[in-house]
């Protein structure tokens, strides 16, 4: 009898790590989604609906206009924009937010993205020294033609932030319940077993 | 026990059935809203007054001659159609209140009439939401048409269209190829162009210099700085009649005399008018100025519904020009008396959508017009015109 509930026991505890295991995985997952769809419609709107805003300084050359309009959409947005940067028609850099000097990832992005530019919007993870992004890329149009390209790149750090504040709440709620239940295992057990050892003693004893 | 049980369900059926009803009656209800035994009750908003207004108003009373005229005849099914309008001054905002207005408290049975590209499209979605019919809109935008809006019905065609018969005649006449835009920076000017650039791509062409201006267009210097760089052979005017002209005589004045053409929505009448007062515009000008019409000449004699529209347009309006735009409120209105006829006299905005939808090469007098359950664009006709050296636009293709 006790060796049954030495193993009830510990087929408790493996049941509990296996279900904390799957739950931890499916939240995780479910908010990798979320992160990839809030990128894919509320980033990459927000980078649509900036550049059809600029088309008309990019074909003006009113590069002092452009820079001040991308200075202040980053401005507002500085926890989760790391820069803005636009390029014309021929893939020349024509403003960026940057004061310092352009990571060299960056340039070398837009020589990988120069074939697709002007056609598709992309968003592309960044990551190396100094620089964890999300870059989104989406081409500046005249009408239906392109006149340059607009790349924005979002934070890592803001969407893991965003992430952690929601990811935190489920995983507090499922270790409390994973402690208690470890607290409790030993009278969980004998929960359950006394029932049926009751019953095959009044088996056994009739 | 199984008595109760029996009593409680039928009384469950009957209140549920009662709901049902109910529901479904003020749903009725709603389809009902704007038609009385005595009056049928439209809505629209337009520019009655500012920039765009000295076409808004003549389209607004074209409509209201032929209204006045069917109502003066007894109405449709005894009921006169009432037309309540409200003045957006060409304001997208104002447009969006207006509407709520006409829907909400007005209680109109449907939309009419509606003007603009940048005004119409911002009440898309209400139209959309609130299931309310809507007829007839002085725009040619896509947008309008694509994707499929099930409430919406267009008579005149689209800019796309008018895009195309353009760059076909001068591509095929002329041969050009040297084709630049100038058009205004709103959801109207993007729109044609938009048309412009996809007929020049389907020839392997594109625009060689593109210049948008603000609304009202004060200060051209940018636009005729950017195009004349180029030297275009065809410049595409997507603007209004003030900023056309003045980007013309600054052409004038850099020694530039291109062709040009402009869309319907620029307003005939306005245009030849300043053309003709203009005196850096040189009469040997007026032949290289052109512009669509996608409807034909008012003044056409040969033309059934035209002089319908002179006879009546004029009894109400008598100190009223004819023009394209009077001529197309006057169409619109005729399309949905036909309309109304159609749907009978138990009216209901389900019965109009029906009858509307059911229109197949309807004649109005000298041409048709056809809808039907997936096409909602009546139209897609259009005519090129040309200044003669009277100053004056007539029909060449």
């Amino acid at each position: 009898m006790h060796r049954f509930y030495i193993r009830l026991q510990v087929y408790l505890i493996l049941f509990l790590l296996i279900f904390v295991a799957i739950n931890t995985a499916a939240v995780v997952t479910s908010l990798k989604i979320l992160q990839k769809k809030r990128l894919e419609t509320t980033d990459l709107f927000f980078a649509k609906s900036l550049a059809a805003r600029v088309y008309r300084d990019i074909i003006e050359e009113n590069i002092a206009e452009l820079s001040e309009k991308i200075f202040k959409e980053k401005q507002v947005r500085d926890d989760k924009i790391e820069y803005i940067m636009v390029y014309d028609k021929k893939g020349y850099l024509i403003a960026y937010t940057y004061f310092t000097a352009i990571p060299k990832k960056l340039i070398s992005l837009e020589t990988e993205v120069a074939s697709t530019r002007h056609r598709n919007q992309r968003i592309t993870r960044i990551k190396e020294k100094g620089l964890s992004v999300y870059d989104i890329g989406v081409p500046v149009l005249e009408g239906v033609m392109p006149v340059g390209s607009l790349h924005i790149g979002i934070k890592s750090s803001y969407l893991r932030n965003l992430f952690l504040l929601a990811i935190i709440p489920s995983l507090v709620v499922i270790f409390i319940q994973v402690f208690l239940i470890v607290i409790f295992r030993e009278n969980i057990a004998r929960l359950i077993i006394s029932p049926s050892y009751k019953i095959s003693n009044t088996k056994r004893s009739g | 026990m199984k008595l109760k049980i029996l009593r409680l369900s039928s009384f469950l059926v009957c209140f549920s059935i009662l709901l049902i009803s109910a529901c479904s009656r003020a749903q009725g209800a709603d389809n009902y809203l704007g038609v009385t035994d005595s009056k049928i009750l439209l809505g629209t908003s337009l520019a009655l007054t500012g920039h765009f207004s000295y076409l808004a108003v003549d389209y607004l009373e074209g409509a209201l001659s032929y209204f006045n005229h069917i109502n003066d005849l007894g109405g449709i099914y005894n009921r006169k159609v009432k037309l309540i309008s409200y003045n957006d001054r060409y304001e997208p905002y104002k447009t969006v209140v207006n509407t709520q207005k006409l829907i909400h408290q007005d209680g109109v049975f449907m939309l009419f009439d509606y003007f603009g590209t940048p005004t119409t499209v911002k009440i898309i979605d209400m139209i959309h939401e609130t299931k309310i019919p809507a007829l007839g809109f002085f725009s040619g935008a896509e947008t309008l048409r694509t994707p499929f809006r099930p409430m919406m019905f267009n008579v005149r065609s689209s800019y796309y269209i008018e895009a195309e018969a353009l760059i076909a005649y001068f591509t095929l006449q002329y041969d050009f190829s040297r084709i630049a835009v100038v058009y205004q920076d709103d959801a109207f000017g993007i729109q044609g162009l938009k048309g412009v650039q996809m007929a020049l791509i389907r020839r392997n062409l594109e625009p060689i210099a593109t210049a948008p201006y603000l609304k009202g267009g004060k200060d051209m210097g940018q636009a005729i700085e950017r195009i004349s760089k180029f030297q275009p052979e065809v410049v595409i005017l997507i603007s209004t009649a003030g900023p056309a002209i003045f980007f013309m005589e600054g052409m004038s004045k850099k020694g530039q005399f291109p062709y040009y053409s402009s869309f319907s929505v620029i307003g005939s009448n306005q245009f030849s008018e300043r053309i003709r007062s203009s005196k850096l515009l040189p009469l040997s000008v007026y032949k290289k100025i052109m512009m669509t019409q996608v409807f034909p000449n008012p003044k056409k004699n040969d033309l059934k519904v035209a002089g319908e529209y002179r006879e009546i347009y004029r009894r109400y309006y008598p100190k009223r020009e004819f023009n394209y735009e009077s001529f197309e409120g006057f169409i619109n209105a005729k399309v949905l008396i036909e309309a109304l006829k159609l749907a009978g006299e138990d009216l209901n905005r389900k019965k109009i959508v029906l009858a509307l939808e059911s229109m197949k090469n309807v004649d109005i007098g000298g041409f048709q017009i056809s809808y039907g359950v997936l096409d909602h664009n009546g139209l897609d006709d259009i005519y090129l015109t040309q200044l003669n050296s009277d100053g004056r636009f007539v029909e060449v293709v």
